[in-house]
């Protein structure tokens, strides 16, 4: 895998080396071949984590988040998708080059990863401790009694109530809050060093939501792991992430960190992203909201990928395809009016 | 998860060469959406299998109408001096020759259209031709024509070289496909010459040879279309009519009717499908019917009726989940009446998986005349089907298996082209499979 | 689940009672002397008062089906016109029957899921063409048709079996005719294990077994197979339970003196009480395994225990 030499690095340079980031993603693409021609699906996407710290990847559905963190974990579907450039390397050793076996090891043991829908994503015709247990006993040679102790722990730290008996019920006893916790138990079980979490609460009430990111939080400053939050809520971002990626048609388009991106926005589809957020303070107001659609990953519009839907494009936006701009304090927009956005919203 | 994988797929259906942007997109100016319908027939007309078995079944339709275009002979002439007389291999091996010939100038004449559009002619040529390729060889091969067996070595191995993917990849469009179409061409009308020259030569006639009461088997097998395809397609609507409406009505009112009419179903649904045809039928035999009508009525009305629940649990479960969905119940806060719920709303979204178990059973349904006409309970004289010649040769396959062979082939190629044809459409319309 | 069975075996009397009842109108009840062609020329007056006694043939056919009902559910199948138990005749014949059934099924089971589980892995390609096309080609041949050709290639073109059985057929003589029994039916236990295979290969499930970092071996024998083999087993037990009573052409073809051929013979000889006592016995095999098989999927699958 070369690295494709296209777009500037987003990555610190001091944090480089040995005691670098936990997780360093760098310019990675990522295509699906299908029928009807090759969507790119990533276009050089750089970021990075650092242990015991939150990074929330904001974005519409479709910008490659979620591809992104298939890609760390090497869970994509190959075919259609093939990954074309970049690198990620965790804990300094590149991923990509790895055998299929090593990688294999690391996943659950390095890198774990929860998943949106914990009602599909957990096998329905097993126990809830059996599929907890499992990593137990195949990856660290565990009996069956200790497992299921070690299971029963597991649910008791995500604060399921009578584990003893929840690890005999299957996924479709258990309420959507209560399997979440349970997805969560089962992601811990190897002691990870790297959460994904791919929307963990989209699909749970709100109170719930609330619940699993003081837990995720939780667990994360108690065992000082990395969290990859991939979301399009920004309210939850606002509450847990460090620091803020925000995602467009395969690229990032804004990197900083959660208090000042919140406070001036650097980009305009950021900008977008905030105004359509409800405010109590604006009742009556109608809310704004971003024109159009996605854009097809066949055939991204030329220049920024944005322009067909910026409020502010201007003639060069759909010619040159604007590169980093330097905000400060590690702030990066990859808008050619950053500076501007930043200053007058 | 998949967001990157819906978003390519939701472009399916836009015009790939037009540059759509979000906004576009929205304002739905280039929107360009395919029904179910539109899209299955979009997809099946691109499957050469499946194109080229509507072609087959065209042909089977024609020979089942007008069967004496097809065969002059007398079927019904008995005549015992010639019983199990073999076929006459000569006249055989010219037949099949110009059949597989004027099958080959087909496929030559195929991979020009395709060379010019690219199409469904294009994917189609190499299957023509090898099919051409097969029966020329054939011909050659019973009767030891070393000229036959040489232009059909030599078209089928055309048809399978252009059929490999990656051969035919490299062929679209190239200039060695003009090479291609020269050969077919060639061997096609070589074949043809030759073989015209040669059918002076052979004794005309009973192609196949005579059955044990000394019947032309080319002629009954020519003349057995009709009723086979008669009592699989009356059958198959027969079972559809009778399975969609109780099923819709079922589904729609729900309750006891639902109770009450799939308790109905699963009585007939409980008799295993050959005995309960059997039984059947034996019972109305006893009660005399005996003219062709009479009897082909009979097996289908047998066959219906025993499969019946089948489309009618398809039915059910479609109608069911129609009924939850959002524009039913919108229809009828809006005050629609239950008539027009249910054939301006409910059926034409409940009809896909109807249509497959439809085109699926019609294969099945000929296969099952056969079986019940082999049982000596179906079809019989004066009605003649493949079956009942099978039936017929039952006791004289170890002396003659050419008796079997002959209608058994026909019967099983057909049963195959609509079994394809059932495949192809489950596919084309069942969106899991997409 | 108790509940639950109770309720699907209420459910089966109405159909039972519906089906035998059908089965009785049309032996007996249909237009046309019920004692043509049962004698070899005209039946003796005694004769056909001994049989008009018996089954009540002067009563009206309720009574006369309520009467055979209570016999029957005291075990008594009646006797033949040349007086022989029906009871014995079934029992003679069953066994083979349900032999020939299983090595069918197993057949099925052997083939048609390995054929599916190699193509649903696979996926797309020269073997999942290979395997489609010949269930298409396996579907189109009617069993009669299958059963010829085996008969002529294996028996008299290569000598290994005999074109029929003999009157107390071995396991090893059935393996033909189960083969031929099975054919249909493996077609499409392979489609279908081919597809489940295929649809769950991309489950969200299989997806965080994967996530897990186990191994690719545990992933898709334990995670994907568990769950696609639940209609494929279910799809097997209701074959074994219709290839009892379905097995008429193969008997017929292989000369096997099974159910299949008792229940024909009957028909043929006009035998009343043959046919309507082996076909209630294949109704009810048929719908208690049906309902066997609904309790195996609830045991299967853990989601429809609770519903």
């Amino acid at each position: 895998m070369t690295a494709n030499p296209t777009e500037s690095v987003l990555t610190d340079p001091t944090t480089n080396g040995q005691d670098g980031p936990l997780l360093e993603v760098e310019d990675l693409f990522v295509e699906f071949r299908t029928r009807d021609g090759v969507a790119k699906v990533l276009n050089g996407v750089s970021y990075h984590v650092d242990a015991g710290e939150t990074l929330a990847v904001l974005g519409e559905s479709g910008s490659g988040k979620s591809v992104t963190a298939q890609t760390i974990m090497g869970i994509l579907d190959t075919p259609p998708a093939y990954v074309t450039g970049g690198s990620i390397r965790f804990r300094g050793q590149e991923l990509l080059s790895q055998s299929a076996e090593k990688r294999r090891q690391l996943r659950g043991d390095g890198i774990a990863m929860i998943f949106q829908d914990a009602l599909s994503a957990l096998n329905p015709v097993f126990t809830v401790g059996f599929q907890i247990e499992e990593q137990l006993r195949i990856r660290k040679g565990m009996s069956r009694k200790e497992a299921r102790k070690r299971a029963i722990e597991l649910l008791d730290l995500v604060r399921i109530p009578n584990a003893k008996g929840r690890v005999r019920q299957y996924p479709h006893e258990f309420s959507g809050g209560m399997r979440q916790r349970a997805m969560i138990a089962m992601s811990l079980a190897l002691d990870p060093q790297l959460l994904i979490a791919d929307e963990p609460t989209t699909a749970l009430d709100v109170t719930v939501q609330a619940q699993i990111m003081d837990l995720l939080a939780e667990i994360k400053a108690e065992r000082q792991m990395g969290l990859i939050l991939i979301t399009h809520d920004l309210g939850v971002v606002a509450e847990t992430a460090d620091r803020i990626a925000v995602m467009y048609a395969g690229r990032i388009v804004e990197h900083g960190d959660a208090h000042s991106v919140y406070k001036a926005p650097g980009h305009p589809y950021t900008t977008g992203l905030l105004n359509s957020l409800p405010r109590l303070d604006l009742k009556g107001q109608t809310l704004e909201t971003i024109k159009g659609l996605p854009p097809s990953l066949l055939n991204i519009p030329s220049g920024c990928p944005f322009h067909p839907r910026c409020p502010k494009a201007q003639s060069i936006c759909s010619a040159e395809v604007p590169v980093n701009h330097d905000l400060g304090n590690g702030r990066y927009s990859k808008c050619h009016f950053a500076e501007e956005v930043v200053r007058n919203g | 998860m998949s967001d990157p994988t819906m978003a390519a797929g939701g472009v399916a259906t836009e015009e790939p060469a037009d540059y759509v942007t979000g906004a576009e997109h929205a304002e739905g100016t280039k929107e360009k959406t395919r029904s179910l319908w539109s899209d299955a027939w979009h997809d099946l007309s691109r499957r050469p299998l499946f194109v080229l078995s509507m072609f087959v079944i065209a042909f089977l339709v024609l020979v089942a109408i007008f069967p004496t275009w097809f065969a002059d002979a007398n079927h019904r002439l008995r005549d015992l001096d010639r019983a199990r007389i073999g076929p006459n291999v000569p006249y055989l091996a010219v037949c099949m020759a110009i059949i597989g010939s004027a099958i080959t100038v087909v496929a030559a004449i195929l991979a020009t259209v395709g060379k010019l559009r690219d199409g469904v002619c294009r994917t189609m040529a190499p299957y023509v031709a090898g099919i051409g390729g097969l029966i020329l060889l054939g011909g050659g091969l019973v009767n030891s024509v070393t000229l036959y067996i040489v232009i059909g070595a030599v078209v089928l191995a055309c048809g399978i070289v252009s059929g490999v993917p990656k051969v035919s990849q490299m062929l679209r469009g190239s200039a060695s496909t003009w090479g291609l179409v020269a050969v077919l061409a060639v061997a096609g009308i070589a074949g043809l010459v030759i073989s015209f020259g040669d059918l002076s030569t052979v004794e005309i006639g009973a192609a196949f040879g005579y059955d044990q009461q000394g019947r032309d088997i080319y002629a009954r097998v020519v003349h057995g279309t009709r009723y086979t395809l008669l009592v699989g397609f009356t059958a198959t609507l027969l079972t559809v009519l009778i399975g969609s409406t109780v099923g819709i009505l079922a589904g729609y009112f729900g309750g006891w009717l639902d109770n009450l009419l799939s308790r109905i179903g699963e009585v007939f649904f409980g008799l295993p499908f050959v005995l309960g045809a059997i039984i059947i039928l034996s019972a109305f035999r006893s009660a005399g019917f005996d003219s062709a009508p009479a009897i082909v009525a009979m097996v289908v009305l047998s066959i219906s009726v025993l499969s019946w629940p089948v489309a009618m649990r398809i039915m059910r479960s479609a109608a069911i989940s129609a009924k939850q969905q959002d524009y039913v119940k919108a229809a009828r806060a809006l005050g629609a009446s239950s008539r027009r719920i249910i054939f301006r709303h409910m059926l034409p979204n409940c009809l896909a998986p109807v249509l497959v178990y439809a085109t699926i059973a019609l294969g099945a349904f000929i296969g099952a005349e056969a079986t019940l006409s082999f049982l000596g309970i179906g079809l019989r004289d004066p009605a003649v089907s493949w079956g009942v010649m099978i039936a017929d040769s039952r006791n004289y396959i170890r002396a003659s298996p050419l008796l079997l062979i002959f209608p058994a082939s026909f019967l099983t190629l057909t049963v195959l082209v609509f079994v394809t044809i059932g495949d192809a459409v489950r596919e084309a319309l069942d969106p899991k499979l997409r | 689940m108790g509940r639950y069975v109770i309720r699907r075996l209420l459910q089966l009397i109405p159909v039972f009672i519906g089906t035998t009842f059908l089965v009785y109108v049309l032996v007996w009840a249909l237009p046309g002397d019920p004692f043509a062609g049962m004698c070899k020329s005209v039946c003796p007056p005694e004769f056909r008062q001994a049989m008009i006694e018996k089954y009540n043939l002067d009563e009206n056919i309720f009574v006369q089906y309520f009467a055979y009902l209570g016999n029957l559910l005291q075990g008594d199948f009646g006797v033949t016109y040349s007086d022989r138990e029906v009871g014995m005749l079934i029992e003679d014949a069953a066994p083979v029957s349900l032999q020939l059934a299983a090595i069918a099924v197993g057949f099925e089971a052997l083939i048609g899921i390995s054929a599916g589980i190699l193509t649903g892995l696979r996926g797309r390609g020269f073997l999942d063409n290979l395997v489609l096309v010949s269930t298409l080609v396996l579907t189109a041949f009617p069993v009669f048709v299958t059963g010829f050709i085996v008969q002529l290639v294996l028996g008299s073109g290569l000598g290994i079996i005999d074109l029929t059985v003999s009157s107390d057929p071995s396991f090893g003589e059935l393996l033909a005719p189960g083969f031929v029994l099975g054919s249909l039916s493996m077609a499409y236990v392979a489609r279908l294990t081919r597809t489940s295979i295929a649809e769950n290969r991309r489950a969200d499930f299989v997806r965080t077994a994967v996530a897990k970092g186990l191994p690719h071996r545990r992933v898709v024998g334990v995670h994907l197979l568990r769950n696609s083999m639940i209609p494929v087993i279910t799809f097997l037990g209701t074959d074994l339970g219709s290839l009892m009573g379905g097995a008429i052409v193969t008997e017929g073809i292989f000369g096997i003196n099974g159910v299949g051929g008792l229940v024909f013979d009957g028909i043929l000889s006009k035998e009343g009480t043959v046919v309507t006592g082996v076909v209630m016995l294949l109704v009810i095999i048929f719908l208690v395994t049906n309902l066997l098989i609904d309790l195996l999927y609830a045991v299967l699958d853990p989601r429809i225990r609770y519903e």
